[in-house]
């Protein structure tokens, strides 16, 4: 454990002694502030539902291209073998990694709680609603951020990382969606909302927790996870 | 006591290391010759767990690598090829993180910053370091918690000749007590600080030991080079029944004047020897000189 803090530590100080940190989270900030107040008098509701819902979609491009980053640019710099030699195991290193993408995650989602306070302001919403919901919203920045580190620990180009993760996040979180849907046939409806990360999102933005949608993200994590630890095995094989 | 056993490496069809096997023991230090492309820095990594080999084992006192990775790696520093540093890190920060996770002394830190030279660029970003500098750091990196194994592949690539000396001073006084390997292209500095060679060309160790026991094992004769405008076949002709030359070979060839490496066994009489040829067969000698067998022979010869 102390190991991984040790990573995690190390990847937030990267990130914030670039820019990179400070543009995403201001770029996704900005992105719910608009959204946010476009929207909160329109549906005349005091709850932040059509907000969590808008997250995942903006988290389709924003996570890639944060996790785009955390492997990619340590195989082109060379910087993995300095990693990958000191007393750490690689699930340590994966660990760290993800654990420092999530708490940037985290940070982004403190971004929203000015319109939290906004709907309390004006209303009276659902405290646990709210709490299930941004619990659902860090499973989900949870999964995007093991499929962006699958796929960077893939590249050695961070521009490639973030394309073909966003493209991957896209098609996982739209497979199930109702507009999806509509032009697919009937009998592969129930096989698609299973797949799709976005029918699993819906109840969870609802103030649900549903142990199946649970499930789903833990499933769909050590998945990746396993991908992401063959990948290293196959670094330490190729000597890429 | 690090021991490699025919470990054999391969990327697609190449083979970068053959059936590879050596030891290294306990306050020596042994310089890891072989030109580029022979399989150092394949070995090396091999060594420090990067890279997995295709077959073979590598073992620390006895525990095989991989199955004690995490211990036997807070035990190794290396310095890889390159020296790869996270760029956008302070020196200070970087230093304390590789600290952190080798879980050494902070206060060791502090004397290692000043035995390395980096008290002035702690506060800066590695970026901004000069390659000198960046080897420092990448040096220091590798000598955090006080290593028992020293694994350093070129420490001294792109240093000016001062901090190369510093540099190799340093890893001298520290390999008085660590097994250290390190590789270099520059033989003079292998031959300065080297207490054992090892030799190592396309993917197979072709000798290993020290530098004497190397040149009495493997090289037979000595070399005379001989600069001449005799054609190769008159001049094989006039001196290959000498009994002081063993070989006679072309090694370069221009309009006027070809260049002969010939090995012999007594190099004394077959300079005599050749003058004399040459003389009567009226062919201009421009050169005629007998190289004594320095490491950097011993590298040609073993490495041809």
């Amino acid at each position: 454990m102390k190991q991984t803090f040790n990573i995690t530590k190390k990847e937030l100080r990267e990130y914030f002694s670039s820019p990179v940190a400070y543009i995403v989270i201001g770029v996704f900030a900005l992105m719910i502030g608009v959204y946010f107040s476009r929207n909160v008098f329109v549906d005349n509701q005091a709850n932040l539902r059509k907000l969590f819902e808008f997250i995942p979609l903006i988290w389709i491009i924003i996570i890639p291209a944060l996790t785009m980053r955390s492997f990619a640019e340590e195989l082109k710099n060379g910087t993995l073998e300095v990693l990958m030699t000191l007393p750490v195991t690689k699930l340590q290193i994966i660990f760290g990694k993800f654990f420092s993408n999530l708490v940037i995650a985290f940070f982004m989602l403190l971004t929203t709680l000015p319109a939290f306070i906004t709907v309390n302001y004006l209303g009276n919403p659902d405290i646990g609603q709210t709490a299930t919901a941004y619990l659902g919203l860090l499973l989900v920045a949870s999964v995007y951020i093991i499929i962006g580190l699958a796929i960077s620990v893939n590249s050695k180009n961070q521009i490639i990382a973030f394309i073909i993760s966003s493209f991957l996040l896209a098609i996982l979180y739209l497979v199930g969606e109702e507009d999806v849907l509509k032009v697919i046939p009937a009998r592969y409806h129930q096989i698609m909302e299973f797949i799709g990360l976005g029918a699993h999102f819906r109840s969870i933005a609802r103030g649900v927790l549903d142990s199946r949608d649970v499930l789903y993200y833990i499933s769909v994590m050590i998945l990746t996870f396993m991908v992401t630890l063959f990948s290293f095995n196959k670094i330490q094989n190729k000597g890429k | 006591m690090i021991k490699v056993e025919s470990v054999s490496k391969k990327y697609g069809d190449t083979i970068a290391l053959q059936d590879v096997s050596f030891s290294l023991k306990p306050g020596i230090i042994y310089g890891f010759l072989g030109p580029n492309g022979a399989g150092k820095t394949t070995a090396m990594r091999i060594m420090t767990g990067y890279l997995y080999a295709d077959s073979g084992t590598v073992s620390y006192e006895g525990k095989d690598l991989l199955e004690n990775k995490i211990d036997i790696s807070s035990k190794i520093g290396y310095l890889p090829e390159n020296n790869p540093l996270y760029d956008n890190m302070r020196v200070d920060e970087f230093l304390l993180m590789i600290n952190n996770v080798k879980n050494s002394d902070k206060d060791d830190l502090k004397k290692l910053a000043v035995e390395c030279g980096l008290t002035s660029v702690l506060k800066k970003e590695i970026n901004e370091l000069s390659k000198g500098y960046k080897q420092r750091v990448g040096l220091a990196k590798a000598l955090i918690g006080s290593p028992e194994y020293l694994i350093l592949d070129e420490p001294s690539t792109g240093l000016d000749p001062n901090q190369k000396s510093e540099i190799l001073e340093l890893i001298k006084n520290v390999g008085k007590e660590k097994t250290v390997l390190f590789s270099s292209h520059v033989l003079s500095e292998v031959e300065s600080i080297a207490d054992e060679l090892i030799i190592i060309n396309k993917g197979e160790i072709v000798a290993s030991g020290k530098a004497s026991e190397i040149s009495k094992k493997h090289i037979k004769g000595t070399r005379i080079i001989v600069e001449s405008d005799a054609n190769l076949n008159s001049f094989r002709e006039k001196l290959v029944g000498n009994k002081s030359i063993m070989s006679i070979e072309l090694s370069s060839k221009s309009k006027t004047f070809n260049t002969y490496e010939v090995i012999s066994t007594d190099p004394e009489t077959a300079s005599i020897d050749i003058y004399k040829t040459a003389v009567k067969s009226k062919w201009i000698l421009r050169r005629l000189n007998t190289e004594s067998n320095n490491l950097e022979n011993l590298f040609k010869q073993l490495t041809k």
